[in-house]
């Protein structure tokens, strides 16, 4: 694999819509799935509020992974409905920005949750559980800018006093706060 | 664009093009765009079908999208 660029890696907005008139900024960042092949790359919405990683069911049967396999389902309140979730493990790439091309990527395995259908602009949404506890991210709405950068960055950056990693009941490498 | 953004614009140089821009051309379509660009690459009416074209063609450093038709309301509360 080629050499990585230094961190952080910047992701601009992009945009979404229009819809009805409307079109907002959001903040993605290009992912691809991996398993037993590998998915075209996405931009997956960078999405704070979720506790998971959320996928489009066409992005499994590119990467070759059977959601049903695992038997682990959930059912996730979205958009003010219900809608039953199967999950299942699987390595995600986070390519490198600019034109660095498919081959310069940092990969990490995580679970991500596969949805029967899918309407948003974005085929996949990394929330706190799989990519907020892999990296350092810091979203800017007023340079309309992503930063990625390492998990660890963090504590160097605002201090934060030195806790063992425990992992949660769902494998995330959060620590446990008393 | 405020004040400040484009004078963030001015800084960094030449820009992509927008993705709604592409979007709006090709409303309820799947897109591959160029990351680096913007310009799309390749359109299909299903996701099958683009993730196809784009192992056929053998297209590299794109990012698919699903461009929403111009009358669905804004998505929020996604997850």
């Amino acid at each position: 694999m080629a050499e990585l660029p230094p961190f952080p890696w910047l992701f601009a907005y992009q945009e979404d819509g229009p819809r009805l008139g409307s079109i907002v900024q959001r903040p993605v960042v290009p992912v691809t799935l991996v398993g037993s092949d590998l998915s075209s790359t996405v931009y997956a919405l960078v999405d704070s509020g979720c506790s998971h990683i959320l996928a489009a069911p066409w992005l499994a049967d590119e990467a070759g992974i059977d959601p049903k396999a695992s038997g682990r389902t959930l059912l996730l309140g979205i958009g003010g409905t219900s809608v039953t979730v199967e999950f299942a493990d699987a390595s995600l790439r986070l390519m490198a920005p600019g034109d660095a091309g498919d081959d310069v990527f940092v990969e990490w395995q995580a679970e991500v949750g596969f949805l029967k259908q899918w309407r948003p602009t974005w085929p996949m949404l990394v929330g706190q559980v799989g990519f907020f506890d892999q990296f350092t991210v810091t979203m800017s709405r007023f340079s309309l800018q992503t930063a990625v950068e390492p998990v660890e960055v963090f504590d160097g950056r605002f201090g934060v006093p030195a806790a063992p990693t425990v992992p949660d009941t769902r494998g995330s490498s959060s620590r446990r706060r008393s | 664009m405020s004040k400040l953004r484009r004078r963030a614009v001015k800084q960094s140089g030449e820009q992509p093009r927008s993705l709604a821009s592409v979007l709006r051309e090709v409303p309820g379509c799947w897109v591959a765009v160029d990351r680096s660009t913007g310009e799309p690459v390749a359109v299909e009416d299903s996701p099958y079908k683009l993730a196809a074209t784009i192992r056929s063609r053998r297209l590299k450093n794109v990012a698919v999208v699903r461009a929403p038709d111009p009358t669905e309301p804004e998505l929020v509360g996604l997850g």
